[in-house]
């Protein structure tokens, strides 16, 4: 090769080696940058929109307060429920927008997807999602997960915990056949024994069925003190109605979608079914009165689920983080993201514990309320409770 | 020895796109997804059937591997091929016994096939239940080559596509499709090849099903047997231009491409592009993207020559 | 279990009669048909939770309503596929199917919503058995329609008209019939139906955009059960098919799950033993 080719080589080299490692004067102003990844749409894009809402609420807070003095920009990322999708975002939000730190997280297919290519390019995943122990399972290891949603097991705890103190001792339980329904009848047994309870029934069905008679009618013949039925919104409304219609009436019916129909609260068969949540909007804690306050302020509605101060919740104690550790290294960010004490909006306290299996598990209670004249009161654990529970339940009456 | 480094480049180019522009590579790969089971749908289309059982073949193929993978210790790669093999038979006994249905009935059929399925698999605890499974990776933490895996698969299949479309299959296939008893008349074989293409087109849905499983590491029933597999894996063939090799290929990019712009625009709802692309070239474009191509090629070659040339016919839609 | 089984069916042929009637006059399969139903059910929530009107009422509402839109639908699209092969006119429904669930997750949000109408909870006595009250009028409505139906097909001038195009669309022509007119009437009417059928669903359950696909699967199993095209047959398979998911509801441990399967087997069987339908 001639001289002028090799000249022209070695300039070349030496312009690639100072642009790897270059970095302009300007890069301490670079804005700190969040990353997140929700189905903003397919089938739960409800909760992602409500999630989406909670973040701005709370990018609102975090801009206003500054961030290391620096600007803070957070992107938010749609993974349509898809898991390719949702693996695409991780990459385009860690290579391309080169995130500091991602949050998120809703479903759990998603969830595996996206963890699997966090191994390979480290990030902090301060996640919101997933209630599957697969999930747990599959992340047994990583110090660098964070997971606010309760496990699937924490639900039934929790949700055996509520039965336990309401007086209850036979439980009769219908669960939809879907992941979501699924999960929790295959605790259910061991819980119920956990807390002294007798599980005489546990019956499956398909989400969205116009007729759920038969089913109620054999949970009916199984003469339990409560029923236990897991299922999505559009299934409490045929549940409701027509356990009045079989004359189904145990001392409580404890009802467990993720979020509720449009117009259940006019529904005379519903009220006095109970629920459970990570959180209602009636919560009497001053700080989720506020967040009702601003949501309703900002969104001109009110919060239907508890995605949105989930979310608030992810993004503030993510910003309070990089504030304690003073960068985004994530060495640092771990170390302070595991001394994590927040008391925000959903009222109970968040630290992050070792779970079953998991290093760092947030939130491992929910919380039961109940519906009395069209307000969702929440009447348990005894602290937080606004209104005493109506046990037993005067349904049909 | 020019077509040699040529390979080797592209072969090299995903590597390299990986360093630099890994969403890239991670978007084509998803792309390439549809692709193939775009391709693998239109196979069967050509002999005249409606298949709604796609996604079956999907859901099969990634459960036959992901459970000889986890529950008897086969190696990743040889589960995927298995996983493939087990549709294929399956397509076969199916086809035997279903594609003497026409039209409707044949459609029908083949979405209740796929619900079965997808409810035997849900109910029975050794599948994993409604839970879903978790699967093991195929050449973990290498996107490059996980994507020159499935664009094999593309190739093999396009290649496939090819072979059918300048054989003697080629008029076999248009002639079933075009009148069924006329072909038979004329001594085709007309059972013969319908549950052949059935079977091809199976192979290369459960073989992508299986790819799915190990690259996304997990699978439930309600994702791995969905509607929208089906409905993904024939949208694209009659958007870009059926029965040919570059008409699903086409279909399925600028499928995505739509889809990404929509999205942006429109939020929720956005998959309103399928419905109204379906209604739109059903209505004024049946030979697809492909055929508007074609269209105006020919016109443009008719202006030069001075004489109107026919419009290449790609059978009918 | 057998009241409850039949009452059920009641609703399901009330979703159906209309896509027997639109597959077996026009020969058209509106896979768009539960999105209809979806629309109607929409309809249904509205007029009560604005206006106060029971579902029962708003039925002569939404009859005329779903009329115009099939129509229009039809007008604008079906009818350009009519003499196209059946794949066309599949793949067109099709998206029209996808096209209205999508316009109403962008009009309405994917949360489901629900009329709080009085006597959604009441039970009536009917004999020794306790019968859901709006069950038992969905069962009412279903059957006084279907049966009306038939008359018309039976009686009226239209009726008979229809049923020569079913028949032979050709000889229908020839001698006199308006056939693209009969189309667009049957196709109106097969909407509205629908309609009907989504407005009940409105009294008795709750809507959201996603409650079509289901009915028009069950409406499947039941024509192809029926026979393609054979109105009255939609009883007898609406009954097959409420009572035997009742049945394995019941009385199969741990049915709730397989009862989702059981129509599709049923479609299934029947396609592969008696395409003609069972009840020719």
């Amino acid at each position: 090769m001639n001289r002028t080719v090799w000249h022209g080589l070695v300039v070349l080299a030496a312009a690639l080696l100072i642009a790897a490692v270059y970095q302009p004067v300007g890069a301490q102003r670079e804005p700190i940058k969040i990353g997140a990844i929700v189905p903003l749409t397919g089938p739960s894009g409800v909760s992602g929109q409500a999630m989406q809402k909670g973040y701005q609420l709370a990018m609102d807070e975090i801009s206003r307060q500054g961030l290391l003095g620096r600007r803070v920009e957070l992107i938010v990322e749609d993974d349509r429920g898809d898991p390719p999708t949702g693996a695409a975002a991780f990459l385009k939000l860690v290579t391309r927008d080169r995130i500091d730190v991602l949050a998120g997280g809703l479903q759990s297919a998603t969830s595996i997807a996206i963890a699997a290519q966090a191994r390979q390019r480290p990030i902090l995943m301060a996640w919101t999602g997933a209630a599957s122990t697969l999930v747990e399972r599959a992340l047994a290891d990583a110090d660098w997960f964070f997971h606010y949603h309760p496990w699937e097991y924490h639900n039934a705890d929790s949700t055996f915990g509520f039965l336990r103190s309401t007086g209850a001792r036979t439980i009769a339980m219908a669960y939809e056949d879907g992941p979501f329904g699924s999960g929790s009848a295959d605790q259910a047994g061991a819980f119920a024994r956990n807390y002294g309870l007798t599980l005489t029934f546990n019956e499956a069905f398909k989400t969205g069925s116009p007729d759920l008679t038969p089913l109620l009618t054999k949970a009916k013949g199984a003469n339990a003190d409560a029923f236990v039925f897991v299922s999505f919104d559009q299934d409490v409304v045929p549940m409701a109605t027509q356990a009045r219609q079989v004359g189904f009436s145990p001392k409580i019916i404890l009802a467990a979608p993720p979020s509720w129909p449009v117009g259940f609260e006019k529904l005379g068969a519903g009220n006095y079914v109970a629920g459970m949540a990570l959180w209602t909007a009636e919560n009497g804690h001053g700080v989720s009165r506020r967040f009702v306050q601003r949501y309703k302020e900002r969104f001109n509605e009110d919060p239907s689920s508890y995605w949105a101060p989930l979310a608030y919740t992810n993004l503030i104690t993510v910003a309070e983080a990089i504030r304690r550790a003073g960068n985004t290294d994530l060495a640092a960010l771990t170390r302070e993201m595991k001394a994590t004490e927040y008391e925000g909006p959903i009222g109970l306290p968040l630290t992050f514990k070792r779970s079953i299996y998991g290093k760092n598990q947030g939130y491992t209670r929910l919380i039961a309320f109940q519906w009395i004249n069209g307000k969702q009161v929440v009447v348990w654990p005894e602290q937080i409770a606004g209104g005493k529970l109506a046990y037993p339940a005067p349904y049909g009456r | 020895m020019a077509g040699a480094a040529l390979l080797a480049a592209a072969a090299a180019l995903p590597f390299w796109l990986n360093r630099t522009q890994p969403y890239f590579l991670q978007l084509a790969l998803n792309v390439l997804i549809v692709a193939v089971l775009a391709l693998s749908w239109d196979l069967l289309a050509r002999t005249g059937q409606l298949s709604l059982a796609h996604a079956a073949f999907f859901g099969l193929g990634a459960y036959t591997s992901a459970l000889l993978t986890t529950r008897a210790g086969v190696p990743v790669v040889a589960g995927i091929v298995l996983g493939g093999l087990m549709a294929t038979a399956v397509a076969a006994a199916l086809g035997v016994l279903t594609l003497r249905l026409r039209g409707i009935y044949f459609a029908i059929a083949t979405l209740a096939f796929s619900e079965t399925l997808r409810v035997i698999t849900k109910q029975l605890r050794f599948t994993g239940g409604s839970a879903g499974l978790v699967t093991p990776p195929l050449l973990p933490a290498n996107l490059p080559a996980q994507y020159l895996v499935i664009l094999g698969i593309l190739l093999l299949a396009a290649l496939t596509s090819e072979l059918v479309n300048r054989s003697r299959w080629h008029f076999a296939f248009t002639a079933i499709r075009t009148n069924e008893e006329v072909a038979a008349v004329m001594g085709i074989d007309v059972v013969r090849f319908k549950v052949l293409a059935f079977a091809i087109s199976a192979f290369f849905a459960g073989l992508t099903g299986a790819f799915y499983a190990h690259v996304f590491l997990f699978i439930n029933p309600f994702e791995a047997y969905s509607l929208a597999i089906s409905v993904g894996a024939l949208v694209a063939p009659i958007f870009g231009g059926l029965y040919t090799t570059i008409g699903p290929l086409l279909g399925a990019v600028a499928l995505r491409i739509g889809e990404e712009t929509l999205r942006a625009a429109l939020g929720s709802g956005f998959l309103i592009i399928y419905g109204l692309i379906l209604a739109a070239v059903i209505l004024y474009m049946p030979r697809g993207l492909l055929g508007l191509w074609t269209a105006a090629a020919a016109r443009r070659h008719a202006g030069e020559r001075g004489v109107t040339a026919p419009v290449s016919g790609n059978g009918q839609a | 279990m057998a009241i409850f089984g039949v009452l059920r069916s009641g609703l399901y042929s009330l979703a159906s009669v209309g896509l027997a009637l639109s597959v077996g006059v026009i020969g058209v399969v509106n896979f768009a048909h539960g999105e209809f139903l979806m629309l109607g059910a929409y309809l249904g929530y509205w007029l009560f939770a604005s206006y106060g009107i029971d579902p029962l009422a708003a039925i002569p509402i939404g009859a005329v309503a779903l009329f115009l839109l099939g129509g229009a639908v039809h007008r604008l699209g079906i009818q350009r596929v009519l003499r196209s092969p059946e794949l066309n006119q599949m793949l067109l429904t099709f998206g029209i199917s996808i096209f209205l669930q999508n316009l109403a997750i962008i009009l309405w949000g994917g949360d489901p919503r629900t009329a709080a109408v009085g006597y959604k909870a009441q039970s009536v006595a009917l004999g020794p058995f306790t019968v859901g009250f709006p069950q038992l009028v969905v069962f009412a409505v279903a059957m006084t329609l279907t049966l009306s139906l038939y008359a018309i097909l039976g009686g009226s001038r239209i009726g008979k008209a229809m049923r020569a195009v079913a028949q032979n669309r050709v000889g229908a022509s020839l001698i006199g019939i308006e056939v693209d007119r009969i189309y667009l009437l049957t196709f109106g009417l097969s909407t509205a139906l629908a309609g009907m059928a989504g407005l009940m669903i409105a009294l008795q359950l709750s809507t959201s955009p996603f409650i079509g696909l289901l009915y028009t699967l069950k409406a499947f199993a039941i024509i192809v059960m029926a026979g393609l095209g054979n109105i009255t047959g939609v009883i007898y398979a609406s009954l097959v098919l409420g009572l035997s998911e009742a049945f394995v509801e019941f009385y199969v441990p741990q049915g709730g799950g397989w009862a989702e399967g059981v129509f599709f087997v049923l479609i299934l069987v029947v396609l592969l033993v008696r395409p003609r339908g069972l009840f020719r």
